[in-house]
């Protein structure tokens, strides 16, 4: 298995006039449950469809598992995608869903697909379309997960599951990646969805990755500052100021940080993802980028 | 990936099984009890021995089918919902809902998807349009006899020999491309009944009078001279009729004279105030002063063959062609 299970550099579609994603870098190391975050229409659902292969780039590149998703057809069966609103044949029932995935996958784990759907008590003789929304996401996981991908994209898997239904959702989810060590990349419009699961987060706004890392290493580089007000620009340890704001008295600073912060004029707080996300919501200027590229392989030699 | 077309489309097939075998009974019954209607009332006999001579006959006989005057036009119907029903919906069903994502994303290619898809379903779309239409012709060749009707008649070339299974083929293509195009399943449906239609119409009335070019044959009008000319055989299509001067002035588009045309061969056929002189001598002479004669344009029965292959060649390289750009769009712009 390849190091890097997902490698997009300068990618961007295109429909019409509209850029539903552009410049896009992304190096995602395989084995990582990734949070794909951004709001509706930063162009999550389209980076997840070209890392599936089903549009092609209008420029740029993206290589999953060290091939052209949209080009290597051998691609097809180490990908596994849940579509938004969890497409599937209504009229199908259960089993014939199952049957539709050991039909069409050479590489067919009956085993994971069905065992799962059985504890979870989902009846195999009930069409899809009478399902709950809990259980028909599940048996698109079941799907996807039949025919033992490599890297799986679920995009917005969670919108449509009541609290309990999400919860055993990620559970089982979580789990088969822990026993395949396969790359789950997730993607939400909602941090608090993701925020205990995922280990990495892409951060996409306006159609542009503006941060993309390990979650304990963002968390761990970033932090709140609060001292009396003022207008400095140079704190030292502090790499950059993603947000400042102020009251009469107070100067409250959401920074990234190179060294440790030892003045004693600032008081540090550690943030939460979700208040590290919406920061960087809020200044899209504000970025960071994947650390550069070392020269391992052919691909990023000739790059 | 067979497995998943008859998961999907089994009770569209079941749907049109049934159809077909309803079809198929009504043919069966009416079919048995018209062969031998014709035969008992001694027309087939008739026929036989002097097909000239049985017009009377014919004409009673036929008088007790006229309905199927109102059935017939309906078969010409069954290539256009092969288009509207089974095309339309085979790649528009799956986008509009979204399941394109999922289908496109087990370990089948597209390409292999479209075409196991296609292919099934269309290898059902020629086995039962043959199928029907052997049927058609067994069960119509009487009416076609007594009729003394032409193979090439609208109504009869466009329902018997190869062509209705031409026609149905594309039909199926031209659903199917046009699912890929609109993606929505209801304007695909529309959008295939209404292109057919016109298809089918360009195509019989602007192409097929010229797939060779028609045969001529003159001859006088005038009343004495007996009329066997080869335009008039049996079987013949007569595309058009002109009638001509010596000089090859058209005095009238069909068979009869038009007076204010004719008026400068033939003076002294205007009476006392411009009107026409009414009397059937002076109109001959007329005739034969000026050389009025009709020229006939035809195609002879012997290219019947040649002409229901040419439009047959027609509707199946448009449905190559069609299954060609939707195999692009699945490929590339989906």
């Amino acid at each position: 298995m390849s190091a890097i299970a997902i490698d997009a550099a300068g990618l961007g579609k295109r429909y019409g006039v509209r850029w539903a994603l552009r410049d896009c870098n992304l190096r995602i190391p395989s084995g990582r449950i990734v949070a794909l975050i951004g709001p509706n229409g930063s162009g999550k659902t389209t980076l997840l469809h070209l890392a599936a292969g089903l549009i092609r780039p209008t420029e740029g590149a993206i290589s999953v598992i060290g091939g052209q998703p949209s080009r290597d057809g051998g691609l097809l069966a180490k990908i596994g995608l849940v579509a938004q609103d969890v497409p599937l044949y209504r009229g199908f029932t259960v089993a014939d869903t199952l049957a539709l995935g050991r039909h069409l996958n050479a590489r067919w784990d009956a085993d994971l697909a069905s065992a799962r759907l059985e504890r979870l008590a989902i009846p195999r003789d009930q069409r899809v379309g009478a399902l709950s929304g809990g259980q028909r996401a599940q048996v698109a996981l079941a799907l996807a997960l039949g025919k033992r991908p490599e890297v799986l994209l679920l995009d917005e898997p969670l919108a449509s599951l009541d609290p309990l239904a999400r919860r055993e959702f990620m559970r089982t989810l979580l789990e088969t990646a822990a026993d395949t060590g396969m790359t789950v990349i997730l993607s939400s419009h909602l941090v608090a969805d993701l925020e205990r699961t995922c280990d990495y987060l892409i951060l996409l706004s306006a159609s542009r990755t503006q941060v993309s890392g390990d979650i304990d290493d963002l968390l761990k580089t970033h932090c709140v500052l609060t001292g009396t007000r003022s207008n400095r620009t140079h704190i030292e340890g502090v790499a950059s100021i993603i947000e400042a704001s102020h009251t009469e008295s107070q100067t409250t600073l959401v920074v990234m940080t190179e060294r440790p912060i030892l003045d004693p004029s600032w008081a540090v707080e550690r943030l939460s993802l979700e208040e590290l996300v919406l920061a960087y919501l809020g200044h899209p200027e504000a970025t960071v980028m994947p650390p550069p590229r070392i020269a391992v392989g052919p691909r990023s030699a000739a790059s | 990936m067979t497995w998943l077309t008859w998961r999907q489309h089994r009770w569209q097939l079941l749907a049109a099984a049934s159809v077909l075998l309803v079809i198929g009974a009504f043919l069966l019954v009416t079919g048995v009890a018209m062969a031998s209607t014709f035969k008992d009332s001694g027309l087939a006999a008739c026929l036989t021995a002097t097909p000239s001579g049985c017009s009377a006959l014919a004409a009673s006989w036929s008088s007790q089918y006229t309905s199927y005057q109102f059935v017939i036009p309906l078969f010409l119907l069954l290539p256009a919902l092969i288009g509207v029903f089974w095309g339309g919906p085979l790649i528009s069903r799956d986008v509009e809902q979204g399941t394109h994502r999922m289908v496109w994303m087990q370990s089948v290619s597209r390409a292999r998807w479209l075409t196991v898809k296609f292919v099934s379903m269309a290898v059902v779309v020629i086995v039962g349009s043959a199928l029907f239409t052997v049927a058609l012709e067994w069960w119509s060749s009487p009416l076609v006899a007594a009729s003394n009707d032409s193979r090439f008649n609208l109504g009869i070339f466009d329902l018997l020999g190869m062509v209705p299974v031409a026609y149905s083929i594309f039909a199926f293509a031209l659903g199917v491309a046009a699912g890929a195009v609109i993606r929505k399943t209801v304007p695909a449906m529309g959008a295939t009944l209404v292109t057919f239609a016109a298809v089918r119409i360009g195509v019989e009335v602007f192409a097929r009078p010229h797939y060779e070019p028609a045969l001529t044959d003159s001859y006088s009008l005038a009343s004495n001279v007996n009329v066997t000319d080869a335009s008039s055989l049996p079987g013949t299509w007569l595309v058009s009729t002109e009638t001509l001067d010596k000089a090859g002035h058209v005095v009238s588009n069909g068979v009869s004279l038009e007076f204010n045309k004719v008026l400068g061969d033939c003076p002294f056929l205007a009476g006392p105030g411009g009107t026409p002189v009414n009397d059937p001598a002076t109109v001959q002479t007329c005739i034969r002063q000026a050389g009025i004669h009709v020229v006939a344009s035809y195609q002879p029965a012997s290219r019947y063959w040649l002409f229901q292959s040419i439009e047959a060649t027609i509707f199946v390289v448009l449905a190559a062609a069609l299954f060609a750009v939707t195999f692009w769009l699945v490929q590339r712009r989906i």
